[in-house]
């Protein structure tokens, strides 16, 4: 994935992104070595996605709006000044209420996260795509296949 | 404005894998043929396993679903009353691009199924009639694999050796070694060494998403450069709308959209169908005339009926310590068919396969992997995550489907591809036997799985992304009133029209069909061979 950090916005306003970054570190947050998908970069390969979408913009604009609502609803506060459990609680709420949504959140944020160099070296994997390396196995030892190979036959003969 | 171009010997319809292999076989004995594919040529280099985002392209360009893919090659399908959604790739090589090339044949037994088990059909074939053209698909193809397998006769020896099993497999094997099951490694149309001027696997893991290396067996880089080497004419962007008659029923040749979207005249002397059990009865049931008011060589009510899929179940097991299940193919490594044959006791008619698959990259474990249940947000995520990635092993249990008239395809009255081509609609129930068959299989793959280690089980009941296997909507038969084609594959009421992909099936077996498919194409392709001189008309 590119430098996220550096990139022009496509969709989001300055104030979504704002929220968008707190909301991405409460769906993957911070965990020790691994950083929260806000802190990573993670908005801004959504925006990206999202400025593609018709379909996504609608669901995007709309949902940042209901955890907007929910936030001031509930406890009186932006959404960026609530607490760790507070902020859980409202994407709780809002998760149940659009569903739809959510599920887009909660997959872009995976793919963004997931994807990232940063990341999949931290997994162990290299930091790097399958090609054009590959990885190395040892050939399968014939030996293992000596209980099967005293077996009758299974197929039923015609 | 058609231009009417000089009629060919042989007309083939779709560039896929049964195509290709016809072609080929045809073109060896000097006949002229010439295939119309809708898609087009893939470059190799253009696989994204070099890239970063590798795995997100499975969301876009490479989705298996075409309704969410959408390249301008596919054709969308309603699906919405099937539980099994159909998967397919048009383009030269068809499905193979994509496919993990998991190769099994089918068996002796399941060529005789209504004699031994009273339920569905006999073939009019047997395994052994089919033997040497599975053996010259093998060579042609390239198998990686091993003799020896108590599951099947004894067979000719596989091209190379076996892919290797990695920890995975190693730890699946000590499962299976300890319930005393059937297991051995899969045929696979997987590289292991150099072979036929192709590049060896260097296992790095999603086959699905394109072989950069040559490794894998897609038909574009196996049997179409010599079937071309050899004077066949390929059209790309070529998409048949319909198949014309002539007054006395005969096959003419095909009307086609080119390139440009200008609707073109191809006249042939015989007319081959290998668009996979959707696209043949699709374009069959598009091609009505005065003649066939109920679709083209349709006398008998069953194009597009006794639609055979192979209900899918993934049962995945979550082990204390990393596999390393990202290295090597990832849908193939050992399967297992001790529960292949049909055994009463257990409830149900026909059997199983178990299917090996191997572990998930990063997005994909996630989003959940095969069971689809996505990693929870929040607190958990990093925990839970954690205890999944490269720590699965996934069986997929892969079940015979009987064949049911009530499940098929027709026209759907709305739908349209961008050429305003009728789309097919899919009607599909899962029978009462294949659920109960699902669940014994789940119920054994957990406890293999427990066997080998794990300390978690996740089971995806029914797997809705499943429809890589089209079978039996045109299927075969000695008579006109129960069959669509005869045993060699020649539609009973037009003789010089012929059909040579899954929609022949009679039976689905419990294995992967493209094996038996490619055989059975080249056998149709031999039997016209041997009487070319009588059936050019």
């Amino acid at each position: 994935m590119a430098d996220v950090s550096t990139e022009s916005p496509v969709f989001f306003a300055a104030a979504q992104r704002e929220l968008l970054v707190s909301v991405l570190n409460c769906i993957v947050p911070a965990a020790g070595a691994f950083p929260g998908a806000g802190d990573l970069g993670v908005a801004s390969y959504i925006d990206r996605v999202v400025g593609q979408s018709t379909a996504l913009k609608r669901l995007f604009a709309q949902g940042l709006v209901q955890i907007t609502l929910m936030s001031q609803a509930q406890y009186a506060q932006p959404f960026t000044m609530l607490l760790e459990g507070q902020r859980d609680a409202v994407l709780r709420q809002v998760e149940t209420m659009a569903p739809e949504f959510f599920e887009v959140l909660v997959t872009h944020t995976y793919s963004g996260y997931y994807s990232h160099p940063t990341i999949v070296r931290l997994l162990g994997m290299e930091g790097r795509p399958p090609q054009p390396h590959g990885h190395h196995l040892e050939p399968l030892d014939l030996s293992l296949l000596d209980n099967i190979k005293q077996r009758q036959p299974i197929y039923r003969q015609v | 404005m058609t231009e009417e171009r000089e009629r060919v010997e042989v007309l083939v319809i779709g560039a896929g894998a049964s195509g290709a292999a016809f072609t080929w076989s045809l073109s060896q004995a000097g006949i002229k043929v010439m295939c119309l594919e809708q898609g087009g040529w893939v470059d190799p280099q253009s696989y994204p396993t070099m890239l970063d985002d590798w795995e997100l392209y499975r969301q876009h360009a490479y989705h298996p679903d075409p309704n969410f893919r959408r390249l301008p090659a596919d054709y969308p399908v309603n699906d919405t009353a099937s539980p099994i959604a159909p998967l397919m790739y048009n383009a030269v090589g068809g499905s193979t691009i994509h496919w993990s090339a998991h190769f099994p044949r089918f068996r002796p037994s399941d060529f005789r199924v209504r004699t031994l088990d009273g339920v569905a059909d006999d073939w009019p074939l047997t395994y052994a009639q089919l033997e040497p053209f599975f053996d010259l698909n093998d060579r042609m193809m390239g198998i990686a694999g091993i003799t020896g397998d108590p599951a099947y006769p004894p067979k000719s020896p596989r091209q190379v050796p076996p892919l290797p099993l990695g920890k995975l497999g190693h730890t699946i094997v000590k499962g299976f070694e300890q319930m005393g099951w059937h297991w051995w490694p899969s045929d696979t149309a997987i590289l292991t060494r150099p072979y036929d001027g192709r590049n060896a696997c260097n296992n790095c893991g999603p086959c699905d998403i394109g072989c950069s290396q040559g490794a894998k067996a897609s038909v574009d880089i196996t049997y179409w450069p010599k079937a071309l080497a050899q004077g066949t004419v390929l059209r790309t962007q070529a998409r048949v709308r319909e198949i014309t008659v002539r007054a006395d029923g005969l096959a003419d040749g095909v009307l086609y959209y080119d390139a440009a979207g200008h609707i073109q005249e191809q006249k042939a002397r015989l007319v081959v169908l290998a668009c996979n059990g959707i696209g043949t009865p699709r374009l069959l049931l598009n091609s009505r005339s005065a003649l066939f008011p109920d679709g083209l060589a349709n006398s008998s009510g069953l194009v597009g009926r006794n639609l055979m899929f192979h209900p899918y179940a993934m049962v995945t097991g979550i082990f204390p310590e990393r596999l390393e299940g990202y290295k090597g193919p990832n849908g193939c490594s050992i399967f297992s068919q001790e529960f292949y044959e049909t055994d009463l006791s257990r409830g149900f008619v026909r059997g199983y396969s178990f299917q090996v698959v191997r572990g998930f990259g990063p997005v994909a474990t996630a989003l959940g992997g095969a069971v689809r249940q996505p990693v929870p947000w929040g607190a958990t995520h990093r925990l839970v995550f954690d205890e999944r990635f490269d720590r699965t092993i996934t069986l997929a249990v892969t079940g015979e489907d009987l064949p049911e008239p009530h499940n098929r395809v027709v026209l759907d009255p709305q739908l349209t591809d961008s050429d305003g081509i009728p789309a097919p609609q899919v009607s599909y129930t899962l029978s009462e036997n294949s659920r109960k068959m699902l669940a014994h299989g789940v119920a054994r793959a957990t406890e293999v799985l427990q066997a080998a280690g794990a300390l978690e089980v996740q089971v995806n009941p029914l797997l809705r992304p499943a429809g890589w296997h089209l079978m039996g909507t045109a299927r075969m038969g000695t008579h006109r009133a129960n069959s669509v084609v005869d045993a060699y594959g020649s539609c009973h009421d037009v003789p010089n029209l012929f059909i040579i992909d899954g929609s022949i099936l009679v039976t689905s077996a419990a294995v992967n069909p493209t094996s038996t498919i490619q055989a059975l194409a080249l056998y149709i392709a031999d039997h016209i061979k041997q009487h070319a001189r009588h059936l050019r008309g």
